[in-house]
């Protein structure tokens, strides 16, 4: 089993409000930064999992996985993964959440928070330029 | 910062019936029941004038109990009388060699 999470678009109200505001397709804008966002989520998690492993074999590093741009109504999210099919996921389980004999070696959710407190809001600024909207 | 460790210490020494924890891993031998708990990477959430103001903590709990699941201790209401936000929770595989299932909990302090 593949060790997964999510990462949806939160905490830019105040952008999302001035877009619609401007008559700007939303829902394009979100899907937009969330496809921008992807292939950033999946080099910061390649980098954690370099950093937090013990040898390097690039291995768990190549079954990392972006789905493509999700919908459920108003709720917009990609889907990040490691340890896909073909292989058991165990290894990348055990450094994200430890087991009885190790500790946790996150790379999943340090890589979702960085996305979320440094990425984001970048990329929302810039979407703002680019619309001529401030920022 | 060791303010945090000591934070979730006491709320962990307050769940009755008693549960021995320890930083993780817990060293020595297994318990059959067992806590152990870990910081996360945390990061600061305000700066002012070029100063850190505020930082979130984002600790890992994790039971672990032979035998299953069932009739765990009660340590969300442990860490939430202690300041913490519950966030993700998510059932580790079951270590093979010793019998433990594993339960891992997210808090979250700010």
């Amino acid at each position: 089993m593949a060790t997964r999470g999510s990462f949806e678009i939160k905490g830019l109200d105040a952008y999302l409000e001035d877009l619609v505001n401007a008559g700007i397709d939303v829902d394009q804008v979100v899907a937009d930064v969330l496809t921008e966002a992807a292939p950033i989520a999946e080099s910061t998690l390649n980098e954690n999992l370099e950093r937090v492993a013990e040898t390097w074999t690039g291995g768990t590093a190549a079954t990392i996985a972006t789905s493509a741009v999700q919908h459920d109504g108003n709720y917009h999210y990609i889907e990040l993964s490691v340890g896909g099919a073909g292989t058991t996921g165990e290894g990348a389980r055990a450094l994200e959440y430890g087991n009885t004999r190790q500790s946790a070696k996150p790379f999943l959710r340090p890589a979702f928070a960085k996305l979320r407190h440094n990425k984001l809001k970048a990329m929302m600024k810039e979407i703002m330029q680019k619309f001529g909207l401030p920022t | 910062m060791s303010i945090i460790f000591e934070r979730v210490e006491s709320a962990l020494a307050t769940i009755i019936p008693t549960v021995p924890f320890a930083l993780a891993p817990y060293k020595g031998t297994l318990p059959d029941l067992y806590i152990v708990h870990q910081l996360l990477p945390s990061s600061a959430q305000q700066h002012a004038d070029g100063a850190e103001t505020e930082r979130s903590y984002l600790v890992q709990v994790s039971v672990w109990k032979k035998g299953g699941l069932a009739a765990l201790p009660d340590v969300d209401s442990a860490m939430i009388a202690a300041g913490f936000q519950k966030s993700d929770e998510r059932q580790l595989p079951q270590d093979i060699e010793t019998g433990h299932y594993g339960l891992a909990i997210d808090y979250l302090y700010l």
